[in-house]
């Protein structure tokens, strides 16, 4: 099959065994690759009550037909699993060069169930598996741990996907990190593969990725090369190209996307104009940056090296925070210190910390200690004000030591967190206890639908129309009359584009239909919109269903009321706006064809096909 | 009647500065300045649905009329992880 390489792994961590499968063709052709195609087989593998940090949950590391081929933006590939957070479907994309390597080594995916007893680690040399034994790595950091399998395996070219000390301690805000800089973050995947004692997945591929037509791809890449550098978005693309998604730090702040004090404060009137612009990223950049790079095939490079050596928290070598992580140690907490913001990602990346998630408990718990739900004696002494950024490092120190009654508390995340102290709930922003990423639905309302209702919740990088009306200053754009059909559309575009292994700023330079144009030059099939249409909202569904799967009911989603304006705020860009969330929300299921109250329906799911193992399941 | 402008680090790039100023005639709105700033420097291309101009600390619409010494800092927004 072109632009796969044909063969799925499945390790049992339980009695150090695999097996490889062919991947099947009716497959591939209802669910494209990567999560949908991962969708498909963990609907089947993981029982109803499975525990997530059991054995009985499935860890999946999975690719798609672009991921390992010429095409460019092809660097993606994403992590599976049932959340221990949400206690339902969990997807989390990186991008780098693990993906490409492991289509590369000859499997499309891996797919991890049982556990092991002892720590061990997964190593892929060109099609060849291998479970060692990790008890030497346990412990170890993320970088620690890279250099160390490079020099037992004897091949500097390797990748790996690796757990720090978050993974390891069952840190429900845990990622899976690879290539030292890039992260799988979201959703409490790090935990998952943490209780399967599975310290890294190692790949090495040298492998070909047949395609159908390698002309037309390079026409493709020709086309995409070319519109980059002449095309409409050329300036603002060459501007991310230097400074990379912290090129937005400071204008977000001044429109009000990213959230400020916890949810509660307003832009510039509470960060002021000078702290925002200590946040700048030219001014960052000129300090720090010693070099740029690239993920696998992409023509942009929005990543960074910085190099921070003298200061307060010196670091050494490390990668640039991106714009969630600056949001996060930043606005959301009120601090302006760059360094700061710096030490935390570092801290954050080494020991395998989603940052989102690990910022957003910093900042609920500064509001609980500000409000005398936590104190003194309970932070270890850290004094967690506003603005603090001393005490922020010395308590993401803590969480990242894991030893203290306090760091203990903050790995849990803020809703783990809330719930172990019996307080502090009336803080937490997150949707079914995944911290909100920094997209101001009160900017862009389009993002409340979509960190309600998506599969896996609070999610700045799944379909919508968030990024539509985050980038237009039209205040029609809270009128949510005809949004429905719009949202849909959007929303199986980026099902599309995600289960391709596109990154998703590929879609950003102005090649209309980018992805449909790359997956039919690989794959030889159309992906003009009917079939992406039908496609994405396939997969789409089906995640949906597992979450339903797994009592997960459509009801229990709520978004934090600070989100959506509720009360809204009283001064600044976003003064007096309140979303009509549930006008959106509305109009999505009515759009997709659902019942009111989100529950699919037989006829609609019948349509899309590929779906009657989940209609008969569902007892629909 | 002189408006100051401010760019944020998207368009300052492509300009080689962030702040300067611009005479429009009295009456201007937020979009002839935008048309404006394209048509002088052809390298500055803000003229665009999602380019976004805030004024004292506001989102401020296509047909926003300007006052003689406002400062308009002018954006491009986008989403990223």
């Amino acid at each position: 099959m072109n632009g796969y390489s044909g063969k799925l792994l499945f390790v049992d961590l339980t009695t150090h065994s695999f097996t490889v499968r062919k991947l099947s063709e009716d497959l591939t052709e209802k669910f494209i690759g990567g999560y949908g195609i991962a969708a498909k087989i963990l609907y089947e593998m993981i029982s109803r009550n499975a525990d997530p940090l059991g054995p009985e949950n499935v860890l999946g590391f999975v690719t798609g037909p672009l991921t390992g081929t010429s095409a460019l933006f092809s660097g993606r590939y994403t992590v599976v699993c049932k959340s221990p957070v949400t206690g339902g479907w969990n997807d989390s994309n990186s991008g780098g060069f693990f993906g490409p390597e492991l289509k590369k080594s000859g499997y499309d995916g891996v797919f991890f169930k049982g556990a092991s007893v002892k720590p061990v680690y997964l190593w892929i040399n060109d099609g060849s598996v291998e479970i060692r034994d990790a008890d030497h790595l346990w412990g170890k950091d993320i970088i620690e741990t890279e250099k160390q399998l490079k020099e037992e395996l004897g091949e500097k070219k390797l990748r790996a996907a690796i757990i720090g000390s978050a993974g390891e301690n069952l840190s429900l805000i845990a990622s899976i990190m690879n290539d030292e800089h890039r992260a799988a973050g979201r959703g409490g995947c790090g935990a998952v593969m943490g209780s399967k004692k599975l310290k890294a997945i190692v790949v090495r591929g040298t492998g070909k990725i047949e395609v159908a037509d390698p002309e037309h791809l390079k026409k493709i890449n020709s086309e995409i090369l070319d519109t980059i550098k002449n095309g409409a978005m050329s300036q603002m693309t060459s501007a991310f190209a230097t400074y990379g998604t912290t090129l937005f730090n400071y204008s977000s702040a001044i429109s009000g996307d990213t959230a400020v004090k916890n949810w509660g404060g307003s832009g510039l009137a509470d960060m002021g104009e000078k702290s925002a612009k200590n946040l700048d990223t030219a001014t960052i950049d000129a300090k720090y940056r010693v070099k740029k790079y690239a993920c696998s095939n992409c023509p942009v490079g929005c990543g960074a090296i910085y190099e921070y050596k003298e200061g307060k928290w010196p670091v050494g070598m490390t990668g640039r925070p991106e714009y969630e992580t600056a949001g996060v140690f930043g606005a959301l907490i009120l601090n302006s210190d760059p360094e700061v913001i710096i030490k935390c990602n570092h801290l954050c990346n080494i020991h395998g910390f989603d940052t989102i998630s690990a910022g957003g408990t910093i900042a609920w718990a500064i509001e609980c200690f500000e409000n005398g739900i936590l104190t003194a004696d309970e932070t270890d002494g850290i004094k967690l004000n506003w603005g603090n950024g001393e005490a922020v490092v010395q308590a993401v120190q803590a969480m990242s030591d894991i030893k203290t009654d306090f760091g203990r508390l903050l790995a849990l995340g803020s809703e783990a967190a809330a719930a172990k102290i019996g307080k502090g709930s009336e803080f937490l922003q997150n949707v079914r206890g995944i911290e909100l990423p920094m997209h101001d639905p009160r900017l862009g309302p389009g993002f409340a639908r979509t960190y309600a209702i998506d599969p896996t919740p609070a999610r700045h990088v799944k379909g919508g129309l968030g990024f539509m009306h985050m980038m237009t200053p039209d205040a029609s754009k809270y009128n949510t009359e005809g949004t429905g059909q719009m949202d849909i559309v959007s929303t199986a575009n980026a099902e599309v584009l995600n289960t391709s292994g596109l990154c998703q700023f590929g879609d950003t330079v102005g090649v209309e239909n980018i992805t449909g144009k790359l997956l039919n030059a690989v794959t030889g099939r159309k992906f003009e919109q009917d079939e992406k249409l039908a496609a994405g909202l396939r997969i789409f569904s089906l995640r949906y269903a597992f979450n339903l799967r797994h009592g997960l009911k459509p009801s229990d989603s709520r978004l934090p009321p600070r989100s959506v304006g509720n009360p809204p705020l009283k001064e600044g860009p976003l003064k007096d706006i309140t979303v009509d969330h549930k006008g959106l929300i509305a109009n999505f299921y009515n759009a997709i064809g659902w019942k009111a109250d989100g529950m699919p329906v037989k006829e609609t799911l019948e349509k899309l096909g590929g779906l009657e193992e989940i209609i008969n399941d569902l007892n629909l | 009647m002189k408006i100051y402008i401010k760019l944020s680090a998207s368009y300052s790039a492509a300009r080689g500065i962030d702040d300067f100023s611009i005479d429009l005639p009295e009456n201007s709105t937020v979009d002839l300045l935008l048309k404006k700033l394209s048509e002088d420097y052809s390298n500055l291309n803000v003229d665009r649905k999602e380019t976004m101009v805030v004024i004292n600390d506001k989102i401020m619409s296509r047909n926003r009329i300007l006052n003689d010494g406002e400062k308009a800092t002018i954006f491009h927004l986008f989403a990223g992880g």
